[in-house]
């Protein structure tokens, strides 16, 4: 089983904890089949920057509202390093703007805080057909 | 045992969508209304619903562009179409001719799968560290209000709306939201003092489970 890397970019800490603590619990309960992740964290966007070139991983989760920079922009850099990379943007505020740019400038999909189970599944389902086609 | 359909409705005729509601309330559904497209792309994306059923002209986003969107975005829940042309379109389920009929929406109401829904999951150590936080956010609020430093209220509350909601405090998300909503419109000092104070005592309710 070849391991995946997630990156995850959030300025608060439990915020991070709680996405990858959901990401693993549904590889262990729903009819996805079972993969070994690594998780590498960052809280603001020049670590997430550093960390994306070091590790090129094959999933993001990556806020929008972070304290250094906007996460639309980290966006673009990282589909220019990696464009096969599956990002899904994460975002407070649900505007059609805020998810048009974001497919236009490459991400995979975009969920809506608050976190729910269901919305996690979702981008993980995508991730998975993504990923054989 | 039958589970109840959650079913969008977006339609921008203000008569036609109660109508329509009331129809599909009264087969047991669970109805969320939508005037645009941006509102139904909104409640999709919660996904808590099973069915999304979307006219095609409406303002802002039409039906098209709505459905197109959520398909870009991987959402695999029923959208279905309803118009009084031919929708040729890809990525609706299925198309409903209007005017509706009643025998069209017992159908689509009882032939949609329902999703159950996956537990966001929690362990006792992350919500005791969220909980621990709030003292923390607590103080910085009250800086901040002492400073009147909108901006920094306004972030505070950004960042609190969606951590609380996702640690299953509706309300105190609910608080944050109404905060940062006065601040975004410029209210004035005494609205966005009531929004403030509501917004602590949430945190303290919260902080004190």
């Amino acid at each position: 089983m070849s391991e995946r890397k997630i990156l995850l970019v959030d300025d608060v800490d439990y915020t991070r904890q709680l996405l990858r603590n959901n990401i693993m619990a549904i590889y262990s309960h729903s009819t996805l089949k079972p993969q070994k992740f690594t998780f590498f964290n960052a809280n603001k966007a020049s670590a997430a920057m550093d960390l994306f070139s070091l590790q090129m991983p094959s999933i993001v989760f990556l806020d929008i509202e972070l304290p250094d920079a906007s996460g639309l922009e980290l966006l673009k850099k990282f589909k220019a390093l990696k464009p096969d990379c599956f990002i899904v943007m994460v975002s407070g505020v649900s505007t059609l703007d805020n998810v048009k740019e974001s497919i236009s400038s490459g991400a995979a999909t975009f969920i809506v805080k608050p976190f729910t189970g269901d919305k996690i599944l979702a981008a993980m389902q995508l991730y998975e057909r993504y990923s054989t086609m | 045992m039958a589970t109840t359909p959650r079913l969008i409705l977006a339609e921008d005729d203000d008569f036609l969508r109660q109508l329509l509601q009331m129809q599909c309330e009264s087969m047991g559904a669970l109805v969320a209304p939508a005037c645009d497209g941006e509102e139904a792309v909104s409640l999709a994306l919660s996904y808590e619903y099973d069915i999304l059923l979307l006219d095609i002209n409406m303002p802002k986003c039409d039906g098209i562009q709505a459905m197109t969107l959520l398909r870009q975005l991987g959402y695999d829940r029923p959208i279905v179409a309803m118009s009084s042309d031919a929708v040729t379109a890809e990525g609706f389920s299925s198309v409903l001719k209007k005017p509706l009929n009643e025998q069209d929406l017992q159908q689509l109401l009882h032939q949609e799968t329902h999703h159950p829904a996956v537990e966001l999951v929690v362990s006792d150590d992350l919500l005791q560290e969220f909980l621990q936080g709030l003292v923390l956010t607590q103080q910085q609020l009250e800086e901040a209000r002492q400073a009147s430093d909108w901006p920094e209220l306004q972030r505070l509350s950004h960042k609190l709306k969606g951590s609380a909601g996702s640690f299953g405090f509706p309300q105190l998300s609910n608080a944050a939201d109404q905060l940062q909503r006065a601040i975004q419109q410029s209210q004035t000092e005494a609205r966005l003092d009531v929004a403030f104070r509501q917004l602590v005592q949430q945190v303290q309710e919260a902080s004190h489970e």
